[in-house]
């Protein structure tokens, strides 16, 4: 998996290309735990990524968690069906924004 | 006799009853005593048999004893043929009577013996028929005692009417033993007699009385409520026969009273006339004339002479004892003849002639008779003279005054009532006898013929049609007694059963022979070639009850090349079901060649049963339409038993939801559930006269016997094993009648391929190769034209459960093989994730609560949760120490890859 981050004054974009999964949510977490605790507007952007694992929801929601203890905006886009699938289906549509 | 020696009669009478309630309350104790402790009685009466005899012995020797006591202290009549006034008169022929009636036919015997030998050594004119009486009244009461009480102790209403017979008996003999003297025998009889026999009857009857009232026994019978034949037959006849009786003794008793007083009343009248044409022949003359002998000494004894003059008058007449003279007085006077001329022979009075109660003929009520006796009119009345009621015919004589007198007297004729009733008597008294006995008799005879013979034979018929009705057509009646009649109707009622019971084998076997047939169309359209494929092989097998039923397997090849089975039972038996079951399965054959959807299938069967179906029948079915080449199965539960499917080599339940019964509820849509075979799996279906045969204890055979049963046989192939099953039934119910049709259908899916080992790929069990496993995944699904969505998705299961498998199979360090294999053939994807790790069963774990807000979040299950949302099955089983995934998917067209795109 490939991340990108763009830091356009407070708002950040982090771009993922490949899977999130087992093997690769580890890297993101990193990435994110750098960010959310101080990132006042994050967007994900998953245009390129294939699908999400329950490990890659579960790095998500810490960094959702992680923004909402600072009122941090945090959005996905660019979602494809599949990863809006595994949102719709745990529930996770329901606290995680995806536009 | 007199008032005062009635009561000392009835006090007589009163000494047999104490006797006799004595006794009998006596052997009541020892009954009591011989039930309570039989060791306590002497060693003679600790049998039954010694204590009847005992019983029987004994009260005859008392009784009779009491017989000969009673003798001695009976009532003292006159006995007018010696002229004795010491005649006693008791009740002691009556204690046979009461032996027999109270006690048994042994006691009466003895008791007559003992009454009769004494009887013999007694003087008097009652010894011989007395005597005879007793014998003949002791006889009576021991057969009836024997063979119309059968042995029981009477009724007192029979107990009355027996002491009246006896008595009957013995004052009869009494008159017929004395004809020589028969009227002496009538006064001495009359004194006595009625009070006799209404003592005699009352005393019985009240001895038996006082026994039933204090047994409380029914004593009177209601006619009204006691509506038996037996009981009205009794009250109407005894009515008939005491009518009967009143009736005959008053007529005869009239007729016979009122010749006699008009014979006697003619006779004097012919006296008198005769002394009236003398004292006219004797008036014409005018010197004392002598009256003929005749009119002073007739025979017959009516006699009168007159004077009219003052002169006295001689007669001279003879007499038994010889001629005598007798005087007569006065003027106008009739001189009464000497009282020793009267009493035997002559009456004779004149006008200051008294009667008994000091009267004077001219306070009598007599008229003068007008005319000349020719045409004058004799007159009659009863007064009492000389002690006793005699008949008095009169005529008044006027002295034709020729004759130089006026005056006026009587010419009286008299005789005794006794003389003139006392053949009327006897009669009456015969009569009356003889009417009681004949009365008895026939009550008797009648009662017998009513309660014995059509009585007891009615009971015996109505004993015989009850069980007749109740089924038992092998009951033959029996009547009794030597009546053609009884034998008649006994015989056709037993031809009549007879058909009936013919007529009833043929109608059972007719019927028997119809259901039959019934019974083998319905079976022969049911398959009985049964497929053995290479994918799959499956047997059937139906044990029909005797009454057709409704149970019914099919198994239909579709035309994409899947299977239907179903298992069905339809509700309730016989012939409406049989038809019912046809309707339905038929039904599926003709829906399963169109349709290929099991839920519409099903659900169209069942609106089509719902029409029509106003008898409310409805069908459990388990209907499945499997894939033979992948092992795919839908199927739907429509109230029907739960199968059995086996896995891993065990027979267990298939657990599966419960749909509504077909027929039941039309419009219900039916969804399908469905699940994947495994080569080796195997379908048990069944119908609940499996598990509700019922044994002889009502104990039912149950799903654990089967499910035991099942596991323990070492069947070869699918017929071998349901024989098993339906003989280890046949060994449970053990001869019990089979109530319902016992189904089974099972089928053996052995699948046709192996898994393709190309697609197989052995890792080491590493987080770190969870990516090559998802790569190698992607890379084979992509290989089989399927699109980039269907492939993410199948990679997040791999990557879910490989992970698993990575980070909880094996101990660190210690990491050993993972294998997945994946197969898509028949547009069916297969994946197998085998390990041989620690067991390990994820699909157990719980979903997570996908509502809960972020904050509620908890870690764990999200994984299996995707898994198994994406998966149309996830099964785990841990089989050779290996924990096996199996999962499932189906390929739809959408998931391949569009190629117009």
């Amino acid at each position: 998996m490939k991340i990108n981050k763009k830091v356009n004054g407070e708002k950040t974009t982090i771009a993922l290309e490949g899977r999130l999964d087992t093997g690769t949510s580890p890297e993101l977490e990193v990435v994110l735990n750098a960010i959310t605790p101080t990132s006042k507007d994050l967007t994900l952007d998953f245009a390129k990524l294939e699908y999400v694992s329950s490990a890659g929801l579960r790095v998500l929601l810490t960094a959702q968690k992680n923004m909402n203890a600072h009122n941090g905006k945090m959005a996905i886009v660019n979602a494809n069906d599949v990863v809006r699938e595994v949102f719709d289906v745990t529930g996770f549509a329901s606290f995680i924004k995806i536009n | 006799m007199t008032v005062k020696e009635v009561f000392q009669f009835i006090g007589i009478s009163l000494i047999p009853i104490a006797v006799t309630i004595l006794l009998y309350y006596g052997f009541e104790h020892i009954e009591k005593r011989g039930k309570k402790d039989i060791n306590k009685l002497p060693k003679f009466l600790r049998t039954e048999k010694g204590r009847y005899w005992f019983r029987q012995i004994f009260t005859g020797l008392i009784l009779g004893g009491f017989s000969i006591g009673l003798y001695f202290i009976g009532v003292e009549v006159k006995d007018y043929i010696t002229g004795s006034s010491d005649l006693k008169i008791g009740i002691s022929t009556f204690f046979p009577v009461l032996a027999g009636f109270i006690f048994g036919w042994p006691s009466a015997v003895t008791t007559t013996v003992i009454a009769t030998i004494f009887r013999m050594c007694t003087p008097s004119f009652l010894r011989w028929p007395t005597v005879i009486a007793c014998i003949l009244g002791g006889g009576f009461s021991a057969a009836a005692s024997h063979w119309f009480l059968d042995d029981k102790r009477s009724h007192w209403f029979n107990a009355f009417l027996g002491g009246l017979f006896v008595e009957a008996l013995n004052l009869l003999f009494l008159f017929l033993f004395n004809l020589s003297s028969i009227s002496d025998a009538f006064k001495t009889i009359r004194q006595f007699d009625i009070v006799c026999l209404l003592c005699n009857a009352c005393c019985a009857a009240i001895t038996c009385l006082i026994i039933q009232i204090q047994k409380k026994e029914k004593v009177i019978v209601n006619i009204k409520k006691d509506k038996t034949i037996g009981t009205r037959v009794q009250a109407w006849l005894l009515v008939i026969c005491f009518l009967s009786l009143g009736l005959s003794t008053t007529s005869a008793y009239i007729v016979s009273f009122s010749d006699a007083h008009d014979n006697s009343v003619s006779m004097l009248n012919h006296n008198t006339y005769d002394i009236h044409n003398d004292f006219l022949l004797m008036r014409s003359q005018t010197s004392p004339t002598k009256c003929t002998e005749r009119h002073i000494v007739s025979e017959s004894g009516y006699c009168l002479v007159l004077t009219a003059d003052d002169k006295d008058t001689t007669l001279e007449g003879t007499t038994e004892s010889g001629t005598e003279k007798f005087t007569f007085h006065g003027k106008n006077k009739i001189v009464g003849i000497p009282k020793n001329v009267t009493e035997k022979y002559n009456r004779q009075m004149h006008d200051s002639f008294k009667f008994d109660d000091g009267k004077t003929i001219d306070q009598m009520p007599l008229s003068y008779a007008t005319d000349d006796f020719k045409t004058s009119t004799f007159n009659f009345f009863y007064e009492n003279v000389w002690g006793e009621s005699c008949l008095i015919a009169y005529t008044k004589e006027r002295l034709p005054s020729s004759l130089g007198s006026d005056a006026n007297f009587y010419c009286l004729t008299i005789i005794p009532s006794d003389e003139i009733y006392i053949s009327a008597g006897i009669s009456f008294r015969v009569d009356l006898y003889v009417l009681i006995l004949v009365f008895i008799i026939l009550f008797a005879l009648i009662d017998i013929l009513i309660s014995k013979s059509i009585l007891k034979n009615i009971q015996i018929m109505d004993t015989s049609l009850e069980k007749i009705m109740e089924g038992d057509l092998n009951e033959e009646i029996k009547l009794v007694g030597t009546y053609k009649e009884f034998h008649t109707l006994s015989d056709n009622m037993n031809l009549t059963v007879g058909a009936l019971k013919n007529y009833a084998a043929e109608v059972e076997h007719r019927m028997e022979a119809e259901l039959k047939v019934a019974r083998d169309i319905q079976v022969g359209l049911l398959p009985t070639y049964f497929p053995v494929e290479k994918e799959y092989n499956l047997y059937a097998l139906m044990n029909t009850a005797k009454e057709v039923g409704g149970d019914f397997y099919d198994y239909i090849k579709m035309n994409n090349g899947r299977i239907l089975i179903l298992n069905a039972d339809v509700s309730g038996k016989g012939v409406p079901a049989a038809m019912f079951m046809v309707r339905a399965k038929t039904l599926f054959k003709s829906l399963s060649s169109t349709l290929t959807d099991l839920g519409e299938i099903v659900s169209k069967a069942n609106d089509e049963l719902c029409q029509e179906n106003d008898s409310g029948m409805f069908v459990t079915a388990w209907l499945g339409i499997f894939n033979p080449e992948t092992g795919e199965l839908d199927y739907i539960n429509a109230g029907h038993t739960v199968p059995l499917i086996k896995r891993e080599g065990k027979f267990q339940v298939f657990p599966n939801k419960h749909r509504i019964a077909l027929a039941a509820l039309p419009g219900t849509k039916y969804e399908v559930e469905s699940t994947y075979l495994e080569p080796g799996d195997e379908l048990l279906l069944y119908t609940d006269g499996v598990t509700e045969a019922n044994n002889e204890k009502g104990k039912m055979f149950g799903i654990d016997k089967l499910i035991n049963t099942a596991n323990k046989s070492n069947y070869f192939n699918a017929k071998q094993l349901l024989t098993e099953i339906s003989d280890k039934i046949a060994k449970f119910t053990n001869g019990v009648e089979q109530f319902d049709d016992i189904t089974m259908l099972l089928l053996r899916y052995t699948g046709n391929k192996e898994l393709n080992p190309e697609n197989t790929l052995t890792l080491i069990a590493k987080p770190i190769s969870t990516s090559v496993a998802v790569n190698y995944v992607e890379s084979v699904l992509a290989s089989r034209e399927l699109n980039q969505k269907f492939i993410a998705r199948i990679s997040i299961v791999i990557d879910e459960l490989f992970a698993n498998v990575a980070y909880y199979a094996y101990p660190k360090g210690k990491e050993k093989d993972v294998t997945v294999t994946v197969d898509t053939r028949d547009d069916l994807l297969k994946i197998r994730l085998i390990d041989s790790g620690i067991p390990f069963d994820p699909t157990a774990k719980e979903n997570p609560d996908v509502t809960a807000t972020i904050d509620e979040r908890k870690r764990g299950g999200l994984g299996i949760f995707i898994v198994k949302n994406t998966m149309d099955e996830v099964r785990y089983e841990y089989k050779n120490f290996q924990n096996i995934l199996y999962l499932n998917k189906k390929i739809n067209p959408e998931d391949k890859i569009n190629k117009n795109e």
